[in-house]
């Protein structure tokens, strides 16, 4: 597709007004929910994941824009969501805190990848260095 | 019931993401394929309107967006 950058880490998010993605804790905004994307320990520790696909691993991103869930997907790449905006980040800019990898399962309908911790931290501390990445998620867009 | 109607159900009845991930796979392991799972909660999301609001935390959309995101990318593993 004109103008798709190949291969990288994408994820869909809400724009915020200062041209950065929206903090916050949904599937459209940069954050990551107990429960659903990572699960604590009675310590409220989380660890470097095994990055099984039947486990929840961290924060959700596609390698492709392609891969992205179609609800999510901005209309001008072929989504139905007119709201979003496709974003990309380098493995490089993640920092040390946090490790990506593929966990794509099995049946699906898009190829995923896994923002998790690096190591041992406290879950408050994962979630503070995924939100520590806003200003390094650029922007795809066709034009 | 067929799975939109179990999960509109469900869903209007307050039930959250753990127990709507476990109706999935209760239809998944009945035989309803990940598509067809995914194709019938994007219509639940677009009958809503939900294509014209940002989610909030802890509303009807915030969750189903939480379970389109997740049957999207092939979850629950059978």
């Amino acid at each position: 597709m004109e103008g798709d950058p190949g291969e990288g880490i994408y994820r869909v998010m809400i724009e915020d007004r200062d041209g950065m993605p929206r903090l916050g804790l949904t599937a459209l905004k940069l954050g990551v929910r107990t429960g659903v994307d990572i699960v604590p320990d009675q310590k409220g520790m989380v660890y470097r994941p095994a990055f099984r696909p039947d486990e929840p691993n961290g924060l959700s991103c596609s390698p492709t824009i392609q891969d992205l869930p179609a609800f999510a997907l901005p209309v001008e790449w072929g989504g139905s969501n007119p709201k979003t905006v496709v974003w990309r980040i380098e493995v490089s800019d993640l920092g040390a805190e946090l490790a990506a990898q593929e966990d794509t399962p099995p049946q699906r309908k898009g190829r995923h990848i896994s923002v998790g911790p690096s190591g041992p931290m406290l879950f408050d501390d994962y979630l503070r260095a995924v939100q520590a990445t806003r200003s390094r998620w650029k922007k795809v867009t066709r034009s | 019931m067929t799975f939109k109607n179990d999960f509109l159900t469900a869903l209007r009845a307050g039930k959250g993401y753990h127990a709507l991930m476990e109706l999935v796979r209760h239809h998944r392991v009945q035989g309803l394929s990940v598509d067809a799972a995914y194709q019938a909660l994007h219509e639940i999301w677009l009958e809503h309107g939900f294509d014209n609001e940002v989610a909030e935390e802890g509303t009807l959309q915030d969750t189903l967006e939480a379970v389109m995101e997740k049957v999207w990318y092939g979850q629950p593993v059978l």
